[in-house]
């Protein structure tokens, strides 16, 4: 276990190392901020002195040095826009993300899993098929149109929920909650499940595919034939087993939903750290482009070292000292 | 045959399946009964509808297959009257069940206590854990497992086929059930374990008073175990009788093509002989007697159902043409 | 066993019913595939007949009327055209824009998932038939890239390389050829590890050779399953990266450009600049699904019943 983790630290450390130099190398040898930042009418030693004064006149290798220098200690520079450092920038809007990620993956285990399990349990049923041609929409319903298409119904026509924004928050432990306030509740709701439907499509069809393929084996009718009552055989011995993959695939989507946090973020005006991206790539701010990509590598990296953990202790079967290259 | 008290009365038992290319009759009218203590062999090719039998007990028969006929008397009890938890009762209980492969019966991501203890809880909530678990040691002991307490608390991939299959009877024998149905349960094993076990099953089940139903296709292991042996193809019983009787004085053309085809029974030197033709498809049986196509005695009389017949005493038989006991029929 | 390829596959052993005709027979056993197919070759028609079926150039400026502007669906301009799906701000026909978004839709997603298609194919043939050191590097860089949404990928390129038809078409194959490669790869580890390949290493046939001619077709069936699925894929990638103002410049209306671009004035009630655009999306992206469904149902012999 320990002789994993280690490996698995070097080779995430190596990971990280590698996306900061391409993203690095990309951000900063194309596209030049200079020209977005100063008035088009400045002069050429205005132009010079900014450009010196955020140090891109240097070479490259001594730019990147700088930078992974000031990185290692948490300082991506500053914004060009908002003039505040970058990494402070990400991290205020980080939690608003993650609350809202949070509760897509809520929405994806609570309804998936169950709807999954009944249209593997019943899938010739009326409630079986229609769940799956539901999932397949899933799959092919372009999560921002369904976002909006979300707004327009439940917001423009009906008028049952607000269209942006995280509402009431309320600060615990320093940071803004939306989802303990009545309003915030109101205002995470759509974009939560805008968010989730993606994984909870992936969810559905995979809890079902593992029930029809785990029904007919042995064991089960074994467990059954020992007496056990059809809820323990389902619940633990089917469940069990099919729930190895589904917690795998789980926290893939979580880095996958923090990922697309982007789209639903822009479609409700979700003030997170997706919007954040968008509008920096569209102005070039890139101390904020690359602090971002960098603090979301870094989640994802964490998010699949928890889940490795995570299904060794699910399966007995796998030890992860011993696991093969 | 003795007419003691019968444990367990199957009468008629029609079992189908309703698949989408019809209707396919796994058993169709299997009538067996057996009494406390007794072993019956249930004998027939893949696909003749034992194994079906034993589920159709159990009230296990998957969806699309039903029991759509027939009488199931376990004790007197009617089983297809009970309801579902009066089912659950029996199962593992009153009847248990031990499967073919062991590499399959038991649950790979759950310890071998939880899966003998649940076992013993269903049936019982008042004992607690800590004596269930000891009577799980036992039952392990009993089927000679060394150090129980230890590989209780191995998972089921710790273990050797061998080892598993003995878990599984441990499981099936850990609630004195009066009945055990099992399902082949030595195919997968290799040869010497196929004896110890069959050796040890054979002396619990005279220990216990356990009544047994063996299902398997092979003949040899029959012979060794069993009281009584039943003959089944394509969903009926042609032949049943006492297993020396049967298996000496075979009087179904298909046994006779059985025993012969067991390699220790032609002598050295000569083909094997084999019975012609493939097991037909359930859901496209030849009219009348299933075995006619592939029969060496069939004529047209055979394209109706044959009679049941009892021509020795105790043994029966399904045939328009049985090997009847008098020496000019047996050519072989 | 592996009989049933692509009728365009070629030649094909005399005898036996053909397998191209089982391979058609097959395909319509499920109705909903013939559905989505019928649906997906009309798309394909609609958006390569755009400019001589669509009631007006929208972007040829003499065509369009602005006074005509949000006009909701049916309603007639004044000099008697009926606008059957409303028009957008700029009083363009909204049918024919988006006969002209499919057009592009299209476009960009085929000709990335063709791109990534290749690249992955060439990547993972070599991959999987030299094995080794070039196949561990290429599976870790394929392992460390599929521990990544698409998405995020191609966020991360098309935040270093702008905006633009080209590099969005980048972005796309750049996020996708790991699907192809990591298909292929198994499937040329399987096969070059089946004896007639030995056996055309034994006769000493050229490393191309075995490649293109023996390895080749026999990866042919997943990857073409795959190849579908990905194409789906590019187009609703494109329209995400487009709405997000990220993608497509406004030059190219593609799908994905026509939803943004009605997005704010459906706060306001006028939903179809952005409803219908979004309608032949969905019908484009879940047609191909379908198709791809069935596809895969009928060329993995494991899952046939």
């Amino acid at each position: 276990m320990t002789v994993f983790l280690i490996r698995r630290f070097t080779q995430s450390i190596l990971v990280l190392f590698l996306v900061s130099l391409i993203v690095f190398i990309g951000v900063y040898t194309l596209g030049n901020p200079v020209k977005l930042l100063v008035d088009p009418r400045a002069t050429q030693e205005e132009v010079a002195k900014i450009t010196r004064d955020l140090g891109l006149d240097q070479p490259l290798h001594i730019q990147y040095a700088t930078f992974l220098k000031s990185a290692l200690k948490g300082d991506f520079g500053n914004s060009f826009i908002h003039n505040i450092s970058a990494i402070k920038l990400i991290l205020q809007r980080l939690p608003a993300t993650f609350e809202l990620a949070f509760v897509a993956i809520c929405i994806t285990i609570i309804l998936g899993i169950p709807l999954g399990m009944w249209a593997g349990l019943r899938p010739d049923s009326f409630a079986g098929r229609g769940i799956m041609a539901g999932s397949i929409l899933g799959f092919s319903l372009p999560s921002f149109w369904v976002g909006i298409m979300l707004v327009m119904f439940f917001s423009v026509k009906l008028g049952w929920l607000p269209t942006m924004g995280r509402g009431e928050t309320v600060a615990l432990l320093g940071i803004e909650f939306s989802i303990f306030t009545p309003d915030g509740l109101k205002h995470i709701l759509l974009p939560a499940i805008n968010l989730s439907l993606f994984s909870l499509s992936l969810v559905i069809r995979l809890t079902r595919a593992g029930m029809q393929e785990t029904l007919p084996l042995d064991f089960v009718k074994f467990a059954r034939a020992k007496g056990l009552s059809t809820r323990r055989v389902i619940f633990l011995h089917v469940m069990k087993n099919i729930l190895i993959p589904i917690v795998t695939v789980l926290g893939l989507e979580f880095g996958a939903i923090i990922a697309f946090a982007v789209v639903t973020e822009t479609v409700f005006a979700w003030p997170g750290m997706g919007k954040l991206i968008i509008d920096s790539i569209n102005l070039l701010d890139r101390p904020v482009i690359v602090a971002y990509l960098l603090v979301t590598v870094t989640i994802f990296i964490l998010v699949n070292m928890v889940v490795d953990i995570l299904y060794s202790l699910l399966d007995p079967r796998v030890r992860l000292g011993e696991k093969k290259e | 045959m003795t007419r003691e008290e019968s444990i367990l009365d199957v009468k008629g038992l029609k079992t189908y399946f309703y698949t989408r290319d019809g209707v396919a009759r796994a058993v169709d009218g299997v009538s067996l009964s057996i009494q406390p203590g007794k072993i019956l062999g249930l004998v027939g090719e893949s696909g003749s509808g034992k194994s079906v039998t034993g589920f159709s007990i159990l009230g296990l028969v998957d969806h699309p297959g039903r029991i759509t006929e027939g009488n199931l008397l376990f004790k007197g009890k009617d089983l297809r009257k009970l309801n579902d938890k009066e089912l659950r009762d029996l199962r593992g209980n009153g009847i248990s069940m031990i499967f073919q492969d062991p590499m399959m019966t038991l649950n790979p991501v759950l310890r071998i206590d939880l899966q003998m203890i649940e076992a013993i809880r269903a049936h019982d909530r008042s004992i607690d854990r800590k004596s269930a678990f000891s009577r799980c040691v036992e039952a392990l002991q009993q089927v000679g497992i060394p150090e129980p307490e230890k590989r209780l608390k191995a998972y089921p991939h710790q273990f050797s086929g061998g080892m598993r299959q003995r878990v599984a009877i441990a499981i099936a024998l850990l609630n004195k059930p009066d009945l055990i149905i099992a399902d082949e349960p030595t195919t997968a094993l290799d040869v010497t374990i196929q004896a110890q076990i069959l050796h040890e099953v054979q002396k619990l089940c005279r220990e216990n008073n356990t009544a047994m139903i063996w299902i398997t296709h092979d003949l040899t292991v029959v012979a060794g175990l069993a009281d009584q042996v039943h003959v089944m193809y394509a969903g009926k019983i042609v032949e049943e009788g006492v297993t020396g009787d049967v298996i000496d004085r075979p009087l179904h053309p298909y046994t006779v093509g059985l025993i012969d085809s067991v390699p220790g029974n032609n002598h050295r030197g000569k083909p094997l002989k084999q019975i012609p033709g493939m097991t037909p498809s359930l859901l496209n049986l030849p009219e009348g007697c299933a075995f006619r196509l592939r029969c060496s005695r069939a004529d047209e009389a055979c394209s109706k159902v044959p009679p049941i017949t009892e021509p020795v005493e105790g043994h029966k038989v399904c045939c328009f043409h049985p090997y009847l006991p008098s020496p000019e029929n047996r050519t072989a | 066993m592996k009989q049933n390829r692509q009728p365009e596959n070629g030649k094909q052993p005399v005898g036996a019913q053909s397998p191209a005709a089982r391979f058609v027979a097959n395909f319509c056993e499920s109705k909903l595939a013939v559905i989505g197919f019928i649906v997906l070759v009309l798309v394909i028609m609609i958006a390569v007949l755009a400019p001589y079926i669509s009631p007006q150039n929208p972007y040829d400026l003499a065509q369009i009327d602005f006074m005509d502007g949000r006009l909701p669906p049916g309603e007639k301009s004044p000099d008697g055209a009926i606008y059957v799906l409303g028009t957008d701000d700029q009083g363009r026909d909204m049918l024919s824009a988006i006969f002209y978004g499919l057009r592009i839709s299209l476009g960009v997603g085929v000709m990335s998932g063709l791109a990534a298609l290749i690249i992955g194919l060439t990547v993972g043939l070599i991959s999987g038939y030299f094995g080794g050191r070039i196949d561990s590097v290429i599976m870790r860089i394929v392992d460390i890239q599929l521990g990544f949404p698409a998405i995020l990928i191609a966020l991360i390129l098309l935040a270093i390389l702008g905006r633009g038809v080209d590099k969005v078409v980048i972005a796309l194959v750049a996020s996708q050829w790991v699907y192809f490669a990591r298909t292929v790869r198994s499937s040329a580890l399987v096969e070059s590890r089946k004896e007639y390949i030995e056996a055309a290493d034994c006769l000493a046939l050229g490393t191309w050779r075995i490649l293109l001619k023996h390895l080749l077709p026999n990866c042919l069936p997943p990857l073409i399953v795959v190849g579908t699925v990905e194409v789906a894929n590019a187009i609703a990638l494109e329209a995400t990266l487009s709405f997000l103002g990220i993608g497509l410049p406004i030059t190219e209306p593609s799908l994905g450009l026509l939803i943004s671009n009605g997005y704010e004035y459906m706060l306001s009630g006028k939903y179809w600049i952005s409803f219908f655009p979004g309608i032949a999306l969905l019908i484009t992206i879940t047609s191909i699904n379908l198709v791809a469904d069935q596809l895969r149902e009928i060329m993995n012999p494991r899952l046939r019943k």
